[in-house]
């Protein structure tokens, strides 16, 4: 048994999980507001910052306020439709738990 | 550069042009996402003068950093040094660059690179510098921010240059000076984004160990470490460290900016986890005591008569690493490590700890620090809603084999 074709293919398959994982991660969920979610956080930075997060409306209403202030081009209608499509595709889910009293575990 | 991001606050002379160029950017962003905009450094050329063992967390910005067990050196490796900017990295040309200090002080002064070189003595010491939002994935629920690992997003490398109280004493103080702001030549995507201003206060300014650095580890600041000068306030959260300085600004109160105000600032009170940031908000100043094993690597394999070093490093931002403590047994009993020598005063302080396994199987190792003060590593750091400070006890776990 040869293992060499094995392992590349073993290889190539991770690489296309990785290649998959990455290109997943700078899409947004389809929805109500996705495409100027996508359009407008894509001027400064990747969509990952948004994919890898889970907030609460409020954490939302605060970090783009704060895009805002660093100079993103949004007006008060655009940032209502896209807190709406933020708030819900990217919410806390669950809800929150009790406050951490035990040791984190590793992530 | 653009010059006219040279002026504090942008102001209304050269807006015109701000905005040309920022279109620019806007038009080059949507159209190829990975370009780098005139006046850049592509990423690319950055990564190939880092270590391997690199794990970047995003693009744009760009940050990265290498975990715990990538960190046992008793002097970070300039090429392990963590990557975390705010906006892009700019291509500044040295011979150009110059230093402006102003507000109150008795005469503005500008310096070439030459000009700081040669008025103020050299000085060389080795400090601390760590994210504010080193450790943020520990957080649960998971704050917004950069995925720093519990152990990612800091390093204790040498820096050389000149103590910035020296520089602002010959600029001459005003009455009222309380803060100094640092403002940086890093472009953002779009002519709106403000500069990256910090301010700290005159004491932490003056103190000794702050310093207008251009070298680490003896040789001149990589590009995205601040290539040609940045300020060092070592112990403190990283973004104080202002990269690419090119503004002093001595002010009478904190600077108001979105990097003094919308980041880097904690509830006065703690929160509930999961809530969003009350009004009242205190600035993140220096690190609390933290420390980090080092040795062995996560899940390291030994064989049963092995004897096993533990070895990590210990830090705080003010104060002084009185003893760390190692336990073996989760956290039901702590036995003490053996510290290095101590070393400049916000450098880290290497620890080890000699175990002999009484038994095979899985073994883990848990670190915590103390300072002069008092203060312990806690289990869980306080929650917050930017996910700062996370100081919690590192813990590693390895097999101890037949």
């Amino acid at each position: 048994l040869r293992l060499e074709p094995l392992a590349a293919a073993l290889a190539f398959a991770a690489i296309c999980t990785l290649d998959a994982r990455a290109q997943d991660e700078e899409k947004l969920t389809s929805g109500p507001g996705a495409g100027l979610t996508a359009q407008k956080c894509q001027i400064c930075h990747e969509l990952a910052h948004v994919t890898r997060s889970r907030l609460s409306r409020g954490e939302w209403t605060d970090t783009v306020r704060l895009m805002r202030e660093r100079g993103a081009p949004l007006s008060d209608a655009e940032i209502e439709v896209i807190l709406a499509y933020l708030a819900a595709y990217y919410a806390r889910d669950p809800a929150p738990a009790p406050a951490p009293d035990t040791l984190a575990p590793a992530r | 550069m653009d010059p006219s991001r040279r002026s504090f606050l942008g102001g209304a002379a050269g807006a015109g042009t701000l905005a040309l160029i920022g279109d620019a950017r806007l038009a080059l962003a949507q159209a190829k996402p990975d370009a780098a905009p005139a006046g850049t450094i592509p990423n690319e050329a950055v990564k190939k003068e880092k270590s391997g063992a690199m794990q970047y967390h995003s693009e744009r910005p760009l940050t990265g950093s290498v975990p715990a067990h990538e960190h046992d050196y008793d002097v970070t490796p300039s090429d392990r040094m963590f990557i975390r900017n705010n906006l892009l990295t700019p291509d500044i040309d040295a011979a150009q660059h110059r230093l402006t200090i102003k507000g109150l002080v008795e005469k503005e002064l500008a310096f070439s690179m030459e000009q700081l070189r040669s008025a103020f003595p050299a000085v060389t010491l080795q400090g601390m510098l760590e994210c504010a939002g080193s450790g943020r994935t520990s957080f649960n629920p998971r704050p917004s921010g950069t995925a720093w690992s519990p152990t990612g997003g800091m390093g204790c490398p040498k820096w050389t240059g000149v103590r910035l109280a020296e520089v602002l004493r010959s600029a001459g103080l005003k009455a009222g000076a309380a803060h100094v702001a640092g403002q940086g030549g890093d472009p953002g995507m779009v002519a709106t984004a403000p500069p990256v201003v910090r301010s700290i206060p005159l004491s932490k300014a003056l103190e000794e160990n702050t310093l207008i650095a251009w070298a680490m580890n003896d040789a001149p600041l990589p590009k995205v470490h601040g290539y040609p000068l940045r300020l060092v306030i070592p112990g403190w959260v990283g973004s104080a460290s202002t990269k690419w300085l090119h503004t002093l600004t001595v002010l009478d109160a904190p600077f108001k900016g979105t990097y003094m105000t919308g980041s880097y600032v904690q509830p006065k009170w703690a929160t509930e986890p999961g809530q969003k940031m009350p009004p009242d908000t205190v600035s993140t100043e220096a690190w609390p005591v933290k420390s980090m094993i080092t040795s062995p690597a996560p899940n390291a394999r030994f064989k049963g008569a092995d004897r096993i070093t533990v070895r990590g490093r210990a830090w705080v931002g003010e104060g002084s690493i009185d003893r760390v403590q190692i336990s073996t047994d989760e956290g039901m009993s702590w036995q003490r490590a053996t510290l290095g020598p101590r070393g400049d005063r916000y450098a880290w302080r290497t620890f080890t700890f000699e175990y002999q396994p009484p038994r095979f199987g899985y073994h883990t190792f848990l670190a915590r620090a103390w300072d002069d003060r008092g203060n312990g590593q806690p289990i869980v750091s306080t929650w917050n809603p930017l996910g700062y400070f996370w100081n919690g006890v590192h813990r590693v776990g390895v097999m101890v084999e037949a």
